[in-house]
């Protein structure tokens, strides 16, 4: 079958129709290119949105006081509220699907001043106070120093992590370990450097932002026993709706709030997201083989159809062979091996300035889009290229069964009598 | 080598049925320059088709060689075809593609044999048949006559038992046809079996036996 007759017939058939073989084979060309695109794009998409979700505790959700929406108990609607202490203590106990949970102050906001100083440098920058278990649900990158720690929170020290624009700004690049600055009137030891893990900000951008262990700044900034909202995660296998339940059941007691208030408590629920987005992706990668495979397939398709063409050309050859003794066989696997060489010489080509587009997309969109919300960067992996490289052999030959029985099916004589 | 008894023909075209040949019985023997003769419509062409092994008949028997040709599926046929018989066509039906040289070697390349051999071969026989500084040319590159004696070095080629013409000369002037009847005469003079379906007189003056066919059966059979 691979022998040096087998190439020049099919050479001279395509170079006998110069136009009608390019056009048949820009088919394939650009079935297979659309595909790998799409499927490299929506790839990028998904990467990009996972890279979001990196290290998160995706079995997670906040939750925050809000002002009460249905007057209860003898309280008026639009009662202010605030959880405490002892709410997350409790919660603590009394929810035995629990994981972790990490209740969060925000000391001071951006736009209050210039809130941290060091010597004659000033600038103004989010103030939060955590608790270490913050960090396992939302995690960051400590680039120097450590992190802050259970004894932090124990003894109340007086200590921060802070993020990396901070060095760079009010530092300017110099060594912040071990140095003291002020925020908001009250000395701190700077322990660590954070770096964003992930492009999520859950309310400051890591970058920009002091961490002081949870009680220490609950204690400074006058807070008393406050909590301005916290996050949690629900133990393996538990959907953290359920915990979330729990939760705001529990807090709407304790705070004499109606069962049925609604508003009263802010929530956000990162697992439900997470879930909506997994099948948004899901969505565009179905469209994307859906949508590639259909271009892929009206080119194949043409293939086949111009063989027909060619076979219909050709019938007198065809009668002369099999008069000369050509075995069906032989008549066939021609048709079936020209209509292959075609489709995978096509998609070759396809594959390869595909490949190449998204290479060059990617260099491109990997820079630029480096801390958008989606770091994009379209890739075509092995995989898929050996999933179109079946594709196209198996289309080939696909494309060349219907013109090949055609073929067999010509009787010499009347291929003979054909001019 | 070529037995025919009482062979049937029809062809169907819709309802209508064309009965063409009305019991034939024939036959050649080796070594022999046989034409067919008889008038468009006469059953001349279905009759070498059926030799030819290129059409089944209805209803007779053929023996080829002692061999029973009936019921012969496609890939029968045609290894019948490419063992049996040599063709030569009224249209060449050289390949436009190959070379002269690889159009004669074309019926080896379907014995198998392999690519070095059988052009050897067939730059025998195109010596033979006075082409051999024309190998290398394309069909388009032959007159008539070159072409013809492609086609005829073509059907010596495989070593048939029998080589089928279907009105060799009819595309080719006088002198030109002259000198392939010298060819294929030269060929039978060699012991081959030659059989020339025509319509020309002069032509079928030149062999040893002319059969003539009308409206289906064979009307005579006259020797020179």
């Amino acid at each position: 079958m691979f022998n040096r007759d087998n190439w020049i017939e099919i050479w001279s058939t395509i170079k006998s129709n110069k136009l009608r073989s390019v056009l048949t084979a820009f088919g394939v060309f650009w079935g297979i290119f659309i595909l790998i695109i799409m499927l490299g794009a929506s790839k990028g998409f998904e990467d990009g949105l996972n890279e979001n979700f990196e290290g998160i505790a995706t079995n997670s959700a906040f939750m925050w006081s809000q002002s009460s929406s249905i007057p209860y108990k003898g309280y008026n609607a639009g009662r202010r509220w605030t959880i405490n202490n002892y709410d997350i203590k409790s919660i603590k106990t009394l929810v035995p699907d629990l994981d972790l949970i990490a209740p969060r102050l925000q000391g001071s906001f951006n736009d209050s001043g210039e809130n941290v100083v060091y010597g004659e440098m000033k600038g103004s920058y989010s103030v939060f106070g955590d608790y270490p278990e913050y960090f396992q649900i939302i995690p960051i990158d400590i680039t120097s120093g450590r992190s802050l720690n259970q004894r932090d929170i124990d003894e109340e020290r007086k200590v921060c992590v802070i993020g990396e624009d901070i060095v760079e700004e009010i530092f300017r690049g110099t060594d912040p370990i071990d140095e003291y600055i002020e925020v908001d009137n009250v000395y701190f030891k700077i322990v660590g450097v954070a770096h964003p893990k992930t492009q999520m900000n859950i309310g400051s951008n890591p970058k920009s932002t002091v961490y002081i262990p949870f009680t220490t700044l609950q204690k400074t900034y006058g807070y008393g026993n406050e909590v301005h909202f916290f996050c949690f995660t629900a133990k393996k296998d538990v959907m953290v709706e359920e915990v979330e339940e729990d939760i705001k059941a529990f807090l709407l007691k304790q705070h004499d709030l109606s069962p049925e208030d609604t508003k009263a408590i802010g929530g956000f629920n990162m697992q439900k997201e997470f879930i909506k987005l997994n099948g948004v992706y899901k969505g565009v990668s179905f469209l994307s083989w859906i949508v590639g495979l259909g271009t892929l397939l009206a080119g194949i398709i043409g293939v086949g159809n111009i063989m027909l063409i060619v076979i219909k050309e050709r019938t007198k050859e065809i009668g002369i062979k099999r008069a000369l003794g050509a075995q069906s066989k032989m008549i066939r696997n021609q048709i079936l091996f020209e209509s292959a060489i075609l489709t995978v010489f096509a998609g070759f080509f396809g594959l390869f300035f595909s490949v190449a587009f998204l290479e060059l997309v990617s260099m491109i969109s990997d820079e630029a889009t480096k801390d958008a919300f989606i770091h994009f960067v379209p890739e075509a992996n092995l995989r898929m290229g050996l999933a179109a490289l079946v594709i196209l052999i198996l289309g080939g030959i696909f494309a060349g069964l219907f013109p090949a029985s055609r073929a067999t099916s010509i009787k010499p004589i009347d291929a003979l009598r054909d001019e | 080598m070529i037995k025919l008894h009482n062979i049937h023909k029809s062809y169907h075209v819709g309802k209508e049925s064309l009965h063409v040949l009305k019991g034939i019985d024939l036959h050649i023997k080796e070594g022999e320059l046989v034409s067919i003769m008889g008038s468009s419509g006469s059953g001349k062409s279905t009759l070498l088709n059926l030799v030819g092994l290129l059409d089944n008949y209805d209803e007779g028997t053929y023996h080829l060689d002692g061999n029973l040709m009936k019921n012969l599926t496609e890939n029968q046929a045609a290894y019948y075809r490419n063992r049996f018989l040599g063709f030569v066509f009224q249209s060449f039906n050289l390949i436009s593609f190959k070379n002269a040289q690889e159009n004669v070697a074309l019926p080896l390349y379907y014995q198998g044999v392999k690519r070095e051999e059988r052009n050897a071969i067939a730059l025998e026989y195109l010596d033979k048949v006075g082409l051999k500084p024309w190998a290398e040319h394309m069909p388009n590159e032959l007159s008539g006559g070159q072409k013809q004696r492609v086609a005829i070095a073509r059907a010596l080629a495989s070593k048939p038992k029998l080589i089928l013409a279907d009105e060799p000369t009819g595309a080719l002037d006088t002198t030109t046809s002259y000198e392939v009847m010298e060819l294929l005469k030269e060929i039978h003079h060699e012991g081959m079996t030659v059989v020339i379906v025509t319509h020309e007189h002069d032509i079928a003056e030149m062999t040893q036996k002319v059969i003539h066919l009308t409206d289906g059966i064979i009307e005579k059979i006259t020797e020179h």
